[in-house]
């Protein structure tokens, strides 16, 4: 692991280089902005933060896809990857330098959100600062598991805009089609009952993200977007590795 | 430092490297040639470690390819042939970053990239963003990059292509200097380059080994005769007579004119009789203008062995040490 520094420091750099970065992080920002007044006019206290973060959750499965698109498609297009493989470097390395980039590309993406908060004092708000504390660590939780899947998808093909579509299709499953099926979406209470629903219920994302809301870190949350994040890259140095293979 | 056994890689059906064999001692610069499509990328690939072989075996320093991939890239410096860089690096950014991935210890990276900066002719570029390097300077970019940790072999593909030729000079002078201290495999497609700095050739034709060699021997074997010109003032018939008693002969033919007549004498390949037809023509009182010897080049030797009737098979295999 001894490459990990050099390599996730250029994963992370390379983010500034390309315009779309930009075009990303500024929307993700007006769009929190816009969702954040909505919600503070309605709710006009600290429950305000716990929607939007809820909210962002949810919205992360468009902007996640954008960030991971690039990650291993774009030096498979453009041939790095083959500077990249055949450098005395592990498979490991690259999965986790990529995946560390991302995430940190996108704590940096979240961070002006903070300001919101400072927002609602001055407003006559009291913001819950342990229950905002755990929503953040619930929304970074929530996003590096969806960025362990982009990063994975990312490595499957070489056309960027077929890697982020095929993520998206995913996430947005595994978010919101997987709750409405299970009726474990707070905003569709349909409670239809279908074969294996605790199962996939357990595979919903964003149940996993309801007691961080409440600021709760209970373990188990935590446990799971971590065997996600595992999985992913695992996934990833094996489809790495499966070009090694005979 | 290089063995290979029974390489083969089977693309989808398509047989690209087929059962080759060879082995390059420390030391060699080694020339790759063959016609495009012929399956030198594909060997390079598979000695770079980037993809295994379908089968067969590639050893570098005694390490697989494959089981042990991770010492084998520890050791070689490799420039593929689209030369794929990060645009958006500066030249010395990205010559320190790839040094550093290759394990050159921290205190001697500014060295060695300065190094090899000034080796390869890139001080003008080094503050430069490599997506904006012009062709030739981003060969070089590519070249210094696999020269930066001092690798102990070095497969380049390719590496002249694209070059003015004062830059193909320049860096025919870089191999040359760096075969002095690492092996070197190296593809191409300018015969005169390979006959100029390599040591050994390696032919492949569709996917196969067809010849392997030094240059000279290479082209002195596949000279089954020799040809000499001559031009002569003097009676055609004597010339003639005096010509074809000489040992060796093999057939010539005459090209009479009014004064010079042209003669192609092709004699037996270890017979040099240029020497003798000077002599005679002096002693018997006539004049020559010319004398030759017709030499085979590697291109010549290269289009013979690589011809092919579309559906037939390559010409006779030759293998040497
Ligand atoms: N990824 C691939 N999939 C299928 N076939 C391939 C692939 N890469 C190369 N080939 C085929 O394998 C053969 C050998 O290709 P290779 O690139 O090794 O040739 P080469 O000797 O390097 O040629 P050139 O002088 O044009 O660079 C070619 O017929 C090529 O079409
Ligand atoms: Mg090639």
């Amino acid at each position: 692991m001894t490459n990990l520094p050099a390599l996730t420091k250029r994963e992370f750099t390379s983010n500034f280089y390309s315009p779309m970065a930009y075009v990303i992080a500024t929307f993700y920002l007006v769009f929190a902005g816009l969702s954040f007044y909505i919600l503070l006019k309605d709710q006009r206290d600290a429950n305000a933060m716990r929607s939007l973060l809820t909210f962002l959750g949810f919205i992360h499965t468009i902007f996640i896809p954008m960030v991971t698109m690039r990650l291993i498609s774009e030096e498979r297009k453009s041939g790095t990857l083959e500077m990249l493989v055949t450098a005395p470097v592990s498979d490991t390395e690259i999965a986790v330098s990529k995946f560390l980039g991302a995430t940190l590309f996108t704590a940096l993406m979240i961070a002006p959100t903070v300001l919101f908060t400072w927002v609602i004092t001055k407003v006559g708000g009291r913001p819950d600062y342990g229950m905002i504390k755990a929503s953040y660590l619930g929304l970074m939780l929530l996003s590096m598991a969806y960025i362990a899947i982009g990063l994975f998808i990312s490595s499957l093909t070489a056309n960027q805009i077929v890697a982020a579509i095929l993520t998206f299709v995913l996430l947005f499953t595994f978010y919101f089609l997987v709750g409405f099926l299970t009726g474990s979406t707070d905003s569709l209470p349909l409670h239809a009952k279908i074969p294996w629903s605790d199962i996939l219920g357990y595979l919903h994302f964003g149940a996993h993200l309801q007691s961080f809301g409440k600021g709760l870190v209970d373990s188990r949350d935590v446990v799971y977007f971590a065997s996600i994040i595992v999985l992913g890259l695992f996934l990833t140095v094996k489809s790495l590795e499966s070009r090694r293979w005979r | 430092m290089i063995q290979v056994s029974n390489l083969t890689k089977r693309y989808a059906g398509f047989t690209a490297v087929d059962n080759i064999s060879f082995t390059v001692e420390k030391g060699e610069i080694v020339g790759f040639l063959g016609k495009n499509g012929a399956g030198k990328s594909t060997t390079m690939k598979m000695l770079s470690c980037f993809f295994p072989p379908t089968f067969g075996s590639a050893r570098v320093a005694g390490f697989d390819c494959v089981t042990d991939s991770m010492e084998v890239r520890r050791r070689i410096g490799y420039m593929p042939e689209r030369v794929p860089l990060y645009e958006d690096m500066r030249v010395e950014e990205y010559l320190d970053y790839r040094a550093r991935l290759r394990g050159v210890p921290r205190r001697q990276r500014s060295h060695a990239v300065n190094e090899v900066i000034a080796t390869i002719g890139l001080k003008e570029m080094r503050r430069k963003l490599v997506g904006s390097l012009s062709k030739g300077y981003r060969q070089r970019t590519g070249l210094a990059e696999a020269i930066v940790a001092k690798p102990e072999l070095l497969i380049l593909d390719e590496p002249t292509a694209g070059l003015d030729p004062g830059q193909i000079r320049q860096v025919r002078e870089v191999i040359k200097e760096l075969g002095k201290k690492t092996t070197l495999l190296l593809s191409t497609h300018i015969l005169s380059e390979v006959e100029l700095t390599a040591t050994r050739i390696l032919l492949i034709h569709r996917g196969r080994i067809v010849a392997n060699g030094s240059p000279g021997s290479l082209v002195g074997g596949a000279q089954g005769t020799r040809r000499f010109h001559a031009e002569v003032r003097g009676p055609v018939p004597m010339v003639e007579a005096m010509l074809k008693g000489l040992p060796g002969m093999r057939g010539m033919s005459i090209q009479a004119g009014e004064e010079w007549s042209r003669f192609t004498i092709d004699t037996e390949p270890e017979v040099d009789l240029r020497a003798d037809v000077a002599k005679f023509v002096v002693d018997n009182g006539w004049d020559l203008r010319e004398l030759r010897e017709e030499r085979m080049t590697l291109e010549d030797l290269f289009v013979q062995i690589t011809r092919t009737d579309e559906a037939g098979a390559p010409a006779t295999p030759k293998a040497e040490a």
